[in-house]
C-alpha cells in the first residue's frame, strides 16, 4: 500500500501538495471570486490518484475535489483530494504531501491506510445539506438531496467529515448513495469478504497463528487436559449441525452421559436446541456450564433431569450446582444498547465548541450513559460466579446462551486462570466462548442490514467485554501479558470485515460459507489471530505488557526476589501505601482479597467492582478527540518508560551472564535473545528508526498522530526515540564468535 | 538510638493514617512519663467485658509505666499526656474495635491488639479541626457516647467511651489542649520537636541562588534589598527582583498603588525569550474619581520593555470580572487598558477562597465515609471541586502558553496576590521549567511562590487554633497540590517526585511537626526564629529522597514545556488523597510498587555488572590475560544506539 503511495508522489515531484484548500475556505470574499477559486482549485486537485486495492476489491465510484476536514477545526482546516468507494472501503487520497507525513506517526495497518475506512467499520452516516440540516442516512434508502458534508461515524470511534463544495454535482449524489448501499449490504453474500476469499492467493490453508479454533476435537481435548478435567468429554452429537445450528459441531458434555438419541431429545427442550455446554473446570473439580432456556414440555423433562444430574455428578464434590440467571443479574441487552447510544453521543463530536460545552457536565453525562454501571455490573456477576466456583459447579443461564453466557464465562475464566491472561490464552478463550459457541457477530454487529428484519440496532456486548477486561488490566497492571493497545487493536480488528473470526453468527454459517456451492471451491479467510496479516512485528511489539514480562521472565523474577530481599530493610520504611493491603485483609464482611501479588499467585483475581472504581477507557474512546489529547504524555509515556526499564534489566542480566562466562574463560560472549518489547526492535532497519524518530508521544499513541494545534513549537513534540536517549540498552543480538 | 529514631520517624509524619504497622518496640526512649499525666485510672479496666487480648497491656501498665510508653513510638520532644485503656474506635469501614488511646503533645495514638495483627491509628493532633462530644450521660445504645474529631485531611475519627468511668472528659480536655495550642496560649509542637536528619532543609531555598539559576539578564532585571527589613511590603520576602531601571524610591510609589503594597515583582523569566511572569496584588484604582498612578503605569511598561520579543503585556487577573468590579467599590480593581497602553487584561474566572472552602466541604460529604456508587460521578460534579481545579489549570496554562508560545510577558494578580496568584504563578512555572519538577526544585517552588511571597498558611490552615468555622480558612494550597497531581497523572514521567511526596507535604502543612508551613509570611517567620527553633520539612524529605522518587522519571525526555489538558475528560478525582481512608477505593495492585521494583532491580543489577567488570579487570591485571581475551564488546553499548538514534543523525 505504502509503496504505491510513494510512487504516486514521486510522479508528482512538483510538490503541489504543500498548498491546502485552507486558503480557499478561509477566504471571506469567497462568493465574489468563485470562478477564480475554482480555477485555482482545479489546478491544485489531483486527478490521477488511484486507490490501492486488495484482491477482489473493485472501485465502485469516485468523487473529485473532496475536502477531508481536520477534526475539531470547525471545518476550517483540512486537505483536498479524491474520495473513492470500493466494495471494501471508503478511501480518501490526496496529493498533499503533509498528509503522507502523518502516516508514519501511528500504528500502520498493512491492509488499510490512514484515510481508509473499511465499510464494515462504518457505524452510521450523517448527511448535512446546504442550509445546515443534518440527518442520519438509513440503510436501504436513496438520497436525492445534494450533500454538503458527509459525516461518517466509525465503530472505532473515529469521525470522518467530508465536504463536497468543489465536487461536481452528479458525483455527489452518486457517492452519497454508493456509501449507503455498500456500507449496509442487505445480504451476507454481498459482504466484501466473499470477493476477498475468492481472489485470495492460497498461501497455505488455515491459520498461521497457534490459537486453537475449536473446529476439531483436538482443540477441545487439549483444553480439557489443560484443566485436568476427567469427568467431561468431547462429544460430536452435533455433527453436521443436526442438533443445533448455532452450536459448534463439537463441544464438551459430562462423560458417558446418555445416548445420542437421548441427548437429541433433551436438546429439543432448549432454546435453539442448545444443549448445556462445558466452559471450564476449576482445579477443585467444579465446572462452569452455560445453558439456554428450557421449554416447559413435561413428557421430555426426564431427559433434561438426567442431563442436570450428569452435570452434578461430573463435579467431584457432587454438590448441587449453583444456577445463575444472567438475564436477572446482568443489565438487559436493551439497557446496554441504550447506554452505548448515549456513550456515542459523548464520543462522536467534531467541534471544539461541542467539546467545551460537554466538558461542563462531563461527569454527569458520563454517569448518565450508565456505561460504567454496565461494566461494573458484569464484573460483579463474574466475580460472584468465580467465587461460587471455588466450591460448586456453576450453571450460567440465559435464554439463548449466546450473549451474556459468552461474556460472563470468559470473564470468570480470566479471573480464575492466569492462562487466559496471556495473549494465546485470551485469544483461545474468545475463539471458544464467543466464536465457536455462536455469538452472533454478524447480526449484533449490524454487518448486514436486511430490510425484512427489524433488528438493526447494534449490540456492543463484545465491546463491553473488552472494557471489562481493560478494567482488570488497570487494576492488575502486571497481571496480563497484553497491553491496552492490544485490546484496542483487537476491537478495531473486529470491524475489518475480512477476518473469519468476527464475521459470522455461528460455526454453521461459517462452514456453509466456506464450502459455498456457488463458487465450487473451498474458501478461506484469514483469522484475526494471525496478526501478521495486519501488522508488522514492530507494531505488534506494542501489544506486550512490560510488567508482565518482568513478572514472568524467570531470570528477572529470580533477580527481583533477590533485590527485594536486599531491599527488605528499606521496605519497612515505606509507610502508608505498602501497608494498605494488610489493613484490608482485616476488613470484616469484605470479600476483597487485596494483596495484588498474593492473588496473582493464587490465580483468582478479585477486582474492585464498584461503579466508582470503574474508569473510562480513554485510549479506546477518546483517542480521536484532539482537544483531549495529552501531547507528550498520557498512559503511553508510562508504558514506554516501563518498556525501556524492563529492556535495560534484560540487558543487564545478559551482561552479567556474559561477564560470568568471560571470567570463566569462555571466549564466546552470549547472544542476547530478543524480548518482544518495543525497544528490542531491530534498530538497523530504516523503517524502525523512522518509526521511533517520527512517532510523537501523545495520549493517543499509537493510534492517532499528534495534531498540530495552535502551538507549533517543536519542543512540545517528543519523538519516542528519545526514550532511548540515556538508556543502557544494548542491541547485541548477533552471535558473536570472534 | 539515632537509627531507631529514623525508622519510626519515617513512619510518623507521612503516615497520619489508619495503618497496621508492626509495633516498633525498638524505640529505646527517653523521658519517663510522670504518672500524674495519665488520664486513665487503672480501675477503669476492671470490667469483665474486656477482651482477653488486651490483658497484657493492662498488666504491663500496672506493673511498670515505662512499658506502656515503650509501645508508643515517640518523637524527640514528644511526651505522653494521657492514656485511656478502654476506648472503642468506630472505624467507618469496619466493626468497632477496642483498644488503648494515648494522647501526647503531638499525636493521638490508638492501638488495639484485639485482632491477629495489631491495629494502630496514629493521628497528629495538628490535623484536628474540631472536637465534639457525642451523646451524654443518659445516651443509650452501644457506642453512642464518645468524641468525634473532624479532621483537615478529609476524615472524621470517632471514639466511643464508657459512660461509667468518666474518662471522656479527660481525653476531651487533653486533645483540646494539645490540638489547639495557640488558642491555649501554648507553643506549637514544632518548637519542641528536636530531630537532626543530618541535612538542613532550611538551606534548600536561597532566593539569590534561585534567581541566578533562572539567569537574570543584568541589563533588564536587578535584585533589590529594599525590602530587607520588610518596610516596603511586610508580606513580601526580603529579596525581590524588579526591572533594573526602576529606582528603590520609585518602587515605593508603585507599591503605594497596590493592595497591601504588593507591587509587581519577578517570579520567573524565560531563559531564551526573556518573557517573564511577574506577580502582584490588585491596583488601588477604586474610588470616585478612579485613581490613576503614573509610576505604576510606567512600571508596567518597563516590565514589558524588559522583554524585547514582544510589544505587549498580558495582565491575567485571576478573578472573575464581577469580583474585580466589586473590588473597585472597595478601592481595589484592575488595570484599565486605556491607561496601561499595550497591556491586555484577561480575567481567569477563578473563584475566591470562600467558594473553594465550600466546595471542599461538599466534596468531603461525597467521599467520606462511604461512597454512593450509583451517583459517584454526578455527586463529584455537584461539588464543583474539579471544575475549580480545571479553571486553575486552564488559567495557568494560559499564562504558560503566552510566555512560551507568544513570548510575551504576563503579570498575574488577584485581589491580594497571595492565594490565586500563588496557584497560577507556581503552576505556570511548573509547566515551563523542568527544574521545578525535580524534588529539590519543587521544594524551591513552594518556598518561593508560596512561603516567601506570603501565602497565609497559618490563617488558611488554622494552625493550632480552635476556630473551625473561621472564614479565613481555605484549601488554596491543597488545590494547588491537586493541580500538581493532575499534571503528574497526565505526564507520568515528567516529575521526579511521586504521589507520596505530595501527600507528605499536604499532611505536614497541617501536622505542625515541622516549621516549614508555620506563620503567614517571611517577616513573622523571622520574628519567631523558625529557622533556628524548628526543623524544616525538607530535612525530613531530603534525607530519604528515594522514598519520594518517581521510578518512571525520565529527566532527559521531559525537558520541554508541559501543556496539560484542562478538560474534565483528563482531570480526575485524586482518590489516593481524598478517598485514602476508604479501603474499597484503593488499587488492587498499586502500579507504583511495580515501577519501583523495576527501579530497584535495575540499580542492583547495574551494581552487580560494575562489580563483575571490576573483578574482571583485576583478574586481567593479575593474570595478564589481556592478550588472549578481547575485552567484552558490551562494555560500551551506549555509543551504539546513541550514534544511531541521536536526533542530529536522523
Amino acid at each position: 500500500m505504502t509503496s504505491s503511495f510513494i510512487s504516486y508522489l514521486s510522479r508528482n515531484e512538483k510538490e503541489a501538495g504543500r498548498e491546502t484548500f485552507k486558503s480557499y475556505v478561509d477566504n471571506p470574499d469567497e462568493d465574489e471570486n468563485d470562478e477564480e477559486i475554482k480555477k485555482r482549485a482545479s489546478s491544485f486537485f489531483q486527478n490521477d490518484l488511484n486507490p490501492h486495492l486488495l484482491p477482489g476489491e473493485k472501485t465502485v465510484t469516485e468523487a473529485d475535489s473532496v475536502l477531508c476536514f481536520v477534526p475539531f477545526t470547525e471545518k476550517k482546516q483540512g486537505i483536498s483530494g479524491k474520495l473513492f468507494i470500493t466494495n471494501f472501503k471508503l478511501t480518501f487520497l490526496t496529493g498533499d504531501r503533509s498528509s503522507y507525513d502523518q502516516q508514519n506517526r501511528r500504528q500502520r495497518n498493512k491492509l488499510i491506510d490512514d484515510g481508509d475506512i473499511p465499510l464494515t467499520n462504518i457505524e452510521s452516516i450523517y448527511q448535512v445539506v446546504s442550509g445546515g440540516k443534518r440527518k442520519k442516512l438509513l440503510p436501504n434508502t436513496t438520497v436525492s438531496t445534494l450533500t454538503k458534508y458527509l459525516e461518517i461515524h466509525c465503530k472505532d470511534f473515529r469521525t470522518h467529515v467530508f465536504g463536497f463544495k468543489f465536487t461536481p454535482k452528479d458525483q455527489i449524489k452518486k457517492i452519497t448513495n454508493a456509501v449507503i448501499h455498500y456500507a449496509f449490504p442487505s445480504k451476507s453474500w454481498l459482504l466484501y469478504a466473499y470477493e476477498y476469499a475468492k481472489n485470495l492467493q492460497p498461501t497455505g490453508n488455515g491459520t498461521v497463528s497457534n490459537t486453537p479454533l475449536y473446529s476439531n476435537a483436538d482443540d477441545w481435548e487439549r483444553e480439557l487436559n489443560r484443566c485436568g478435567c476427567t469427568k467431561w468429554n468431547v462429544c460430536d452429537v452435533n455433527r453436521g449441525y443436526c442438533v443445533s445450528q448455532s452450536m459448534p459441531e463439537r463441544f464438551v458434555l459430562p462423560m458417558n452421559l446418555m445416548s445420542y438419541d437421548e441427548l437429541m431429545k433433551a436438546a429439543s427442550q432448549f432454546n435453539e436446541n442448545r444443549l448445556p455446554a462445558w466452559c471450564y473446570t476449576h482445579t477443585n473439580g467444579a465446572s462452569l456450564v452455560r445453558m439456554a432456556e428450557m421449554y416447559a414440555e413435561s413428557e421430555l423433562a426426564d431427559y433434561v433431569g438426567n442431563l442436570k444430574t450428569a452435570i452434578q455428578l461430573a463435579d467431584v464434590n457432587k454438590g448441587y450446582p449453583v444456577e445463575m440467571d444472567l438475564t436477572k443479574l446482568c443489565p438487559s441487552l436493551k439497557d446496554v444498547q441504550a447506554s452505548y447510544e448515549r456513550l456515542k453521543e459523548l464520543i462522536f463530536i467534531d467541534s471544539g465548541k461541542d467539546f467545551a460545552v460537554q466538558d461542563i457536565s462531563w461527569f454527569s453525562s458520563l454517569e448518565g450513559t450508565k456505561w460504567l454501571t454496565c461494566v461494573s455490573q458484569c464484573l460483579k456477576v463474574a466475580c460472584d460466579a468465580a467465587k461460587h466456583l471455588e466450591n460448586h459447579t456453576v450453571i450460567i443461564k440465559e435464554p439463548d446462551s449466546r450473549h451474556y453466557c459468552c461474556l460472563i464465562s470468559s470473564l470468570v475464566q480470566i479471573l480464575l486462570d492466569r492462562h487466559f491472561r496471556t495473549r494465546l490464552g485470551f485469544q483461545s478463550l474468545i475463539q471458544r466462548e464467543w466464536v465457536a459457541m455462536g455469538y452472533p457477530f454478524q447480526r449484533e454487529g449490524c454487518l448486514v442490514q436486511d430490510s425484512s428484519k427489524s433488528n438493526t440496532e447494534y449490540i456492543p456486548l463484545f465491546l463491553l467485554f473488552l472494557d471489562c477486561v481493560w478494567q482488570l488490566t488497570q487494576q492488575y497492571p502486571s497481571g496480563f501479558a497484553f497491553s491496552e493497545t492490544y485490546l484496542v487493536t483487537l476491537w478495531d480488528s473486529v470491524h475489518m470485515g475480512i477476518f473469519e473470526t468476527f464475521l459470522f453468527d455461528c460455526c454453521h454459517q461459517r462452514s456453509r460459507y466456506h464450502i459455498d456451492a456457488r463458487w465450487q471451491q473451498r474458501l478461506f479467510l484469514p483469522s484475526t489471530w494471525d496478526w501478521n496479516v495486519q501488522f508488522s512485528d514492530d507494531d505488534q511489539s506494542f501489544f506486550n505488557n512490560p510488567l508482565y514480562v518482568m513478572k514472568t521472565n524467570p531470570d528477572v523474577n529470580e533477580a527481583l526476589n533477590k533485590a527485594k530481599y536486599l531491599q527488605s530493610s528499606l521496605r519497612s520504611k515505606i509507610p502508608t501505601q505498602e501497608l494498605y493491603s494488610y489493613e484490608l485483609q482485616n476488613l470484616e464482611g469484605s470479600n476483597l482479597c487485596i494483596d495484588g501479588t498474593k492473588s496473582l499467585k493464587g490465580y483468582r483475581l478479585t477486582p474492585l467492582t464498584g461503579a466508582a472504581c470503574m474508569k473510562l477507557w480513554t485510549q479506546c474512546y477518546l483517542r480521536w478527540q484532539t482537544p483531549a489529547q495529552i501531547i507528550g504524555g498520557g498512559n503511553p509515556s508510562q508504558y514506554l518508560q516501563q518498556c525501556v526499564m524492563v529492556e535495560e534489566i534484560l540487558c543487564l542480566l545478559h551482561k552479567i551472564e556474559a561477564l560470568k562466562k568471560n571470567s570463566a574463560k569462555s571466549a564466546n560472549s552470549l547472544a542476547r535473545t530478543r524480548s518482544d518489547l518495543v525497544f528490542s526492535m531491530a534498530l538497523d532497519t530504516p523503517r524502525t528508526t523512522e518509526l521511533l524518530a517520527n512517532t510523537y508521544l501523545s495520549s493517543s499513541f499509537p493510534f492517532s498522530s499528534v495534531q498540530r494545534l495552535s502551538r507549533e513549537e517543536k519542543s512540545v513534540f517528543t519523538p519516542i526515540s528519545l526514550f532511548l536517549e540515556h538508556s543502557t540498552i544494548d542491541y547485541d543480538y548477533s552471535n558473536d564468535d570472534d | 538510638m539515632e537509627g531507631n529514631d529514623k525508622d519510626t520517624l519515617a513512619v510518623a509524619p507521612g503516615a497520619s493514617t489508619d495503618s497496621i504497622s508492626e509495633p516498633s518496640s525498638t524505640n529505646s526512649s527517653k523521658e519517663s512519663v510522670s504518672p500524674s499525666k495519665s488520664i486513665c485510672s487503672t480501675s477503669s479496666n476492671s470490667s469483665g467485658e474486656q477482651p482477653a487480648a488486651t490483658e497484657p497491656t493492662k498488666v504491663s501498665f500496672e506493673s511498670s509505666k515505662v512499658t506502656v510508653t515503650e509501645e508508643i513510638p515517640l518523637l524527640p520532644g514528644e511526651k505522653v499526656q494521657g492514656i485511656d485503656e478502654n476506648v472503642t474506635y468506630l472505624c467507618p469501614y469496619n466493626r468497632p474495635i477496642k483498644g488503648t488511646l494515648t494522647v501526647t503533645n503531638y499525636k493521638l495514638y490508638f492501638k488495639s491488639v484485639e485482632r491477629e495483627s495489631p491495629f494502630v491509628l496514629d493521628v497528629p493532633l495538628g490535623v484536628i479541626s474540631k472536637i465534639e462530644k457525642i451523646g451524654g450521660a443518659t445516651s443509650r445504645g452501644e457506642n453512642a457516647y464518645g468524641i468525634d474529631l473532624l479532621c483537615k485531611d478529609m476524615r472524621n475519627i470517632r471514639f466511643a467511651h464508657r459512660q461509667e468511668n468518666h474518662s471522656r472528659r479527660q481525653v476531651f480536655e487533653k486533645i483540646q489542649q494539645f490540638a489547639f495550642p495557640i488558642t491555649n496560649k501554648q507553643q506549637l509542637f514544632a518548637f519542641e520537636f528536636k530531630e537532626d536528619y543530618g541535612i538542613d532543609g532550611w538551606k534548600v531555598y536561597n532566593p539569590e541562588e534561585e534567581y541566578k539559576r533562572q539567569g537574570l539578564p543584568p541589563e533588564s532585571w536587578r535584585i533589590t534589598k529594599v525590602n530587607e527589613k520588610y518596610e516596603l511590603c511586610d508580606t513580601y520576602p526580603s529579596v525581590l527582583v524588579v526591572p533594573a531601571s526602576v529606582s528603590d524610591e520609585d518602587l515605593k510609589q508603585v507599591a503605594s498603588h497596590r493592595s497591601r503594597n504588593r507591587l509587581p515583582v519577578l517570579s520567573w523569566i524565560h531563559p531564551e525569550s526573556q518573557a517573564t511572569i511577574t506577580r502582584s496584588a490588585q491596583p488601588l484604582v477604586g474610588g470616585a474619581p478612579l485613581r490613576r498612578n503614573r509610576q505604576d503605569e510606567h512600571y508596567i511598561q518597563t516590565i514589558m520593555d524588559a522583554n524585547a520579543q514582544s510589544h505587549k503585556l498580558y495582565i491575567m487577573d485571576a478573578r472573575p470580572l464581577v469580583n474585580a468590579l466589586a473590588n473597585m467599590a472597595k478601592g481595589g480593581g484592575y488595570e484599565r487598558e486605556e491607561w496601561y497602553t499595550n497591556a491586555e487584561i484577561a480575567f481567569l474566572d477563578i473563584h475566591n477562597i470562600h467558594v473553594m472552602k465550600d466546595s471542599l466541604r461538599k466534596l468531603r460529604e461525597v467521599v467520606f465515609p462511604t461512597i454512593d456508587d450509583s451517583k459517584w460521578l454526578s455527586n463529584i460534579e455537584a461539588t464543583h471541586w474539579l471544575d475549580h481545579i480545571k479553571q486553575i489549570l486552564a488559567g495557568a496554562l494560559r499564562v504558560a502558553d503566552k510566555v512560551e508560545s507568544a513570548k510575551t510577558s504576563v503579570l498575574v494578580h488577584c485581589s491580594d496576590g497571595w492565594d490565586r496568584t500563588a496557584q497560577l504563578t507556581s503552576l505556570a512555572s511548573l509547566m515551563l521549567d523542568p527544574y521545578y519538577r525535580t524534588i529539590k526544585g519543587f521544594e524551591v517552588l513552594i518556598e518561593k511562590e508560596w512561603l516567601s511571597f506570603g501565602h497565609k498558611f497559618a490563617q488558611r490552615v488554622g494552625h493550632g487554633e480552635d476556630r473551625h468555622s473561621d472564614t479565613d480558612r481555605s484549601p488554596v494550597f491543597l488545590q494547588f497540590m491537586d493541580c500538581v497531581w493532575q499534571m503528574t497523572q497526565q505526564f507520568p514521567n515528567a516529575f521526579e517526585f511521586n504521589e507520596h511526596f505530595l501527600i507528605t507535604i499536604i499532611d505536614n502543612a497541617y501536622s505542625c511537626l515541622f516549621g516549614t508551613f508555620l506563620c503567614n509570611c517571611d517577616q513573622q517567620r523571622t520574628e519567631k526564629g523558625l529557622k533556628q527553633k524548628t526543623v524544616s520539612l525538607w530535612s525530613f524529605v531530603n534525607c530519604q529522597v528515594e522514598e519520594f522518587t518517581n521510578p518512571l522519571y525520565a529527566a532527559t525526555l521531559q525537558q520541554h514545556v508541559l501543556f496539560p489538558v484542562a478538560s474534565l475528560r483528563r482531570i480526575e478525582l485524586w482518590t489516593g488523597y481524598y478517598c485514602r481512608w476508604n479501603p474499597r477505593m484503593r488499587p488492587q495492585e498499586p502500579i507504583h510498587l511495580r515501577n519501583k521494583e523495576l527501579l530497584i532491580l535495575k540499580a542492583q543489577l547495574q551494581k552487580k555488572v560494575d562489580e563483575l567488570l571490576k573483578e574482571l579487570e583485576n583478574k586481567k591485571a593479575k593474570g595478564k590475560l589481556a592478550s588472549q581475551n578481547s575485552p567484552p564488546r558490551i562494555s560500551s553499548p551506549i555509543n551504539l544506539h546513541n550514534g544511531l538514534l541521536s536526533p542530529k543523525n536522523m
